[in-house]
């Protein structure tokens, strides 16, 4: 074990389903340290996602499969594993919370005993009605909130209820796919305050993905941007978004501040999204690239340091 | 202001849960939206914005107060009525996945929001997910709601409502599951969209980023009542009332990266 819970290498993972397929992740990497907080951010459609139901053995293996690379958590290798084998691990070492609760929880069952359930499968002996109120209290919600069906509760206190209910598997790593998505800001502030406070008292790692740039700079160690299912740029937080190094980590950067410019349009990334459907050797940003050149479309570059930015990893050929 | 398309009166929703004290998620607000408008409503969590919306949309009574629609009151409508006068209001709300039919692909669902519409047909449906950023759009149309992206889905919400050619869409949270490149193709969309039709837009949304600089007006919600309400970038900018400055205050602020 050296000290990662989370491994990914090189993972490709393709849908296929009716005769149409998607390659959701072509070669992503990422490591997530024990007790780390890292953040994964990039273009709608780019399998975040995907990655992370992956990680919790979500992907029903009937509509897509890890065709290459691997992936281990807290060492031990779940590139192969079956669903019985998921169902054994899930939650602990791994939980996830999702970026719309209400899929997730039960509507017909109140929130104290969706929690307690939870609670039961890792820790058996525990005594639940305490572990609930405890749990409550963890993410701020009023004891009642137990009593109440998810329906009863608004979009805010729906995703603490949904934390409460990871939170009671002990997890050492917590997958938080859009967390605070649909949340206000001063909930949002909250929720990442109760997040961090969380890890430093569980020693809890996190991979937290978001739309939202400067709440994954505010809250973690290390980022990681991807593009078209690859993981195009690493590295910390102030390197990637203080001198981003990608030409589209650069892009969405100044499509961040949801300002209008002169002629009153909102900045976007010109040209269109990647076709997924398509396997191209090449990087998948060439063809809205402003730096691209003629190896971009041959060959998807290996990662290596950037030049002129910081200390981060970058896979493009304008920096090798 | 012109004649106003919405106009909420002095309306009051109560949720009495099984056990738990009442909670008045919205108390005495009045509303208005102008036509070709766009208003931001914007508040902490459980300040009852959605509640709001709802009422709005009509989709959830009052327990008093009125909903006034293009001169109609809601309240006063037959079912069928009710149904006629709301084709003029579409909503897309924060979990695209509730408002998408699961066992209906993006074909369907399409074709559906343009039934009646001269020039309704896959190449139709397919423009306009190309507009949305789902492109190329025909790739879509045989997709379920759950074989898509969460952004990817918005987005088809998205490309749904417009389908409709509304006079006024609610839209509650629309935006903050997608990447900011394709919030910045959305929000001129719909820019262009309300320059091309007059189209008015009631926008829920946490981003005050967004709210300043789409909105021509916004409203502050603390604890289901209205706080502030004026010219967004004035508002917004400057604000006067506490809980909005704490608001202001609590967006997380991203450097500006120093680019090569
Ligand atoms: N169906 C319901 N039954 C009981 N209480 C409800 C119901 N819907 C909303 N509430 C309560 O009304 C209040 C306002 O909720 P609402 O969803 O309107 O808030 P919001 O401003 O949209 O919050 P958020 O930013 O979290 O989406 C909350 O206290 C909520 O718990
Ligand atoms: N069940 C499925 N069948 C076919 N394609 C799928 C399926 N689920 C997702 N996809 C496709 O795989 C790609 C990756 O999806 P994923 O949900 O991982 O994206 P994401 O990065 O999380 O996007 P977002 O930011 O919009 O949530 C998308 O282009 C999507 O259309
Ligand atoms: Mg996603
Ligand atoms: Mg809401």
């Amino acid at each position: 074990m050296n000290g990662n819970i989370l491994e990914i290498d090189a993972l490709r993972l393709a849908y296929r389903t009716r005769g149409t397929v998607a390659y959701a992740m072509n070669g992503a990497t990422l490591h997530v340290a024990e007790g780390e907080a890292v953040g994964l951010v990039g273009e709608s459609g780019s399998g975040k996602s995907t990655l992370a139901r992956a990680t919790l053995g979500l992907i029903p293996a009937k509509i897509a499969r890890i065709e290459s690379g691997r992936m281990a958590i807290g060492g031990q290798d779940v590139t192969r594993f079956t669903e019985d084998q998921w169902q054994a691990i899930r939650g602990n070492p791994v939980a996830m919370v999702f970026q719309d609760p209400l899929s997730y929880l039960n509507p017909v069952m109140r929130v104290g005993k969706q929690i307690a359930e939870s609670v039961r499968l890792h820790e058996p002996r525990a005594i639940l009605q305490s572990r609930v109120e405890e749990l409550l209290w963890l993410v701020k919600l009023p004891a009642a909130a137990a009593e109440a069906y998810p329906h009863e509760l608004s979009g805010g206190m729906r995703q603490r209820a949904l934390l409460a209910v990871a939170l009671g598997c002990k997890p050492k790593l917590l997958v938080a796919d859009e967390p605070t998505t649909a949340l206000d800001v001063t909930t949002q502030a909250e929720i990442l305050a109760l997040i961090r406070e969380l890890r430093e008292r569980l020693g809890m790692a996190l991979l937290l993905i978001s739309h939202d740039l400067g709440i994954v700079a505010s809250a973690c160690d290390r980022i990681y941007v991807m593009y078209a299912g690859h993981t195009v740029e690493w590295g910390k937080a102030a390197d990637v978004f203080g001198r981003p190094a990608h030409p589209y980590t650069v892009g969405l950067l100044k499509a961040a501040q949801a300002a209008r410019n002169a002629e009153g349009r909102f900045a976007t990334i010109a040209g269109d999204p990647p076709n997924l459907a398509e396997l191209s050797p090449g990087c998948p940003f060439t063809p809205r690239c402003p730096l691209a050149r003629a190896e971009c479309s041959a060959e998807m570059p290996p990662p290596g340091p950037a030049r002129n930015a910081g200390a981060q990893e970058v896979r493009c050929w304008a920096h090798r | 202001m012109s004649d106003p398309i919405l106009i909420l009166d002095n309306v009051s929703k109560t949720f009495r849960r099984s056990g738990g004290a009442p909670v008045r998620a919205v108390n005495n607000v009045s509303l208005t939206v102008g036509r070709g408008e766009t208003v931001a409503l914007v508040g902490e969590s459980g300040s009852g914005k959605s509640t709001l919306g709802r009422i709005a949309l009509g989709l959830l009574a009052p327990d008093s107060g009125r909903v006034v629609l293009e001169g109609r009151s809601l309240g006063d409508l037959s079912p069928g009525e009710f149904r006629r006068a709301r084709v003029a209001m579409q909503p897309i709300f924060q979990d695209a996945s509730s408002s998408l039919n699961p066992r209906r692909p993006a074909r369907e669902l399409m074709t559906q929001a343009l039934r009646g519409q001269d020039g309704a047909s896959d190449a139709r449906s397919a423009e306009l997910l190309d507009r949305v950023g789902l492109s190329p759009g025909r790739d879509y149309l045989p997709r379920f709601p759950h074989e898509i992206s969460g952004g990817q889905r918005q987005r088809l919400a998205v490309a749904r409502a417009l389908a409709m050619n509304p006079r006024l869409i609610i839209a509650d949270e629309p935006l903050s599951g997608a990447d900011v490149s394709i919030r910045g193709q959305i929000l001129n969309l719909l820019l262009d969209i309300k320059a091309e039709r007059g189209v008015a837009y009631l926008m829920i949304t946490h981003d005050i980023s967004i709210a300043r600089h789409f909105a021509d007006r916004v409203a502050v919600m603390q604890h289901g009542v209205i706080v502030e309400t004026g010219p967004a970038e004035a508002v917004l900018s400057a604000p006067t009332h506490p809980y909005t400055r704490q608001l202001v205050a609590a967006v997380p602020v991203l450097e500006a990266p120093a680019q090569a």
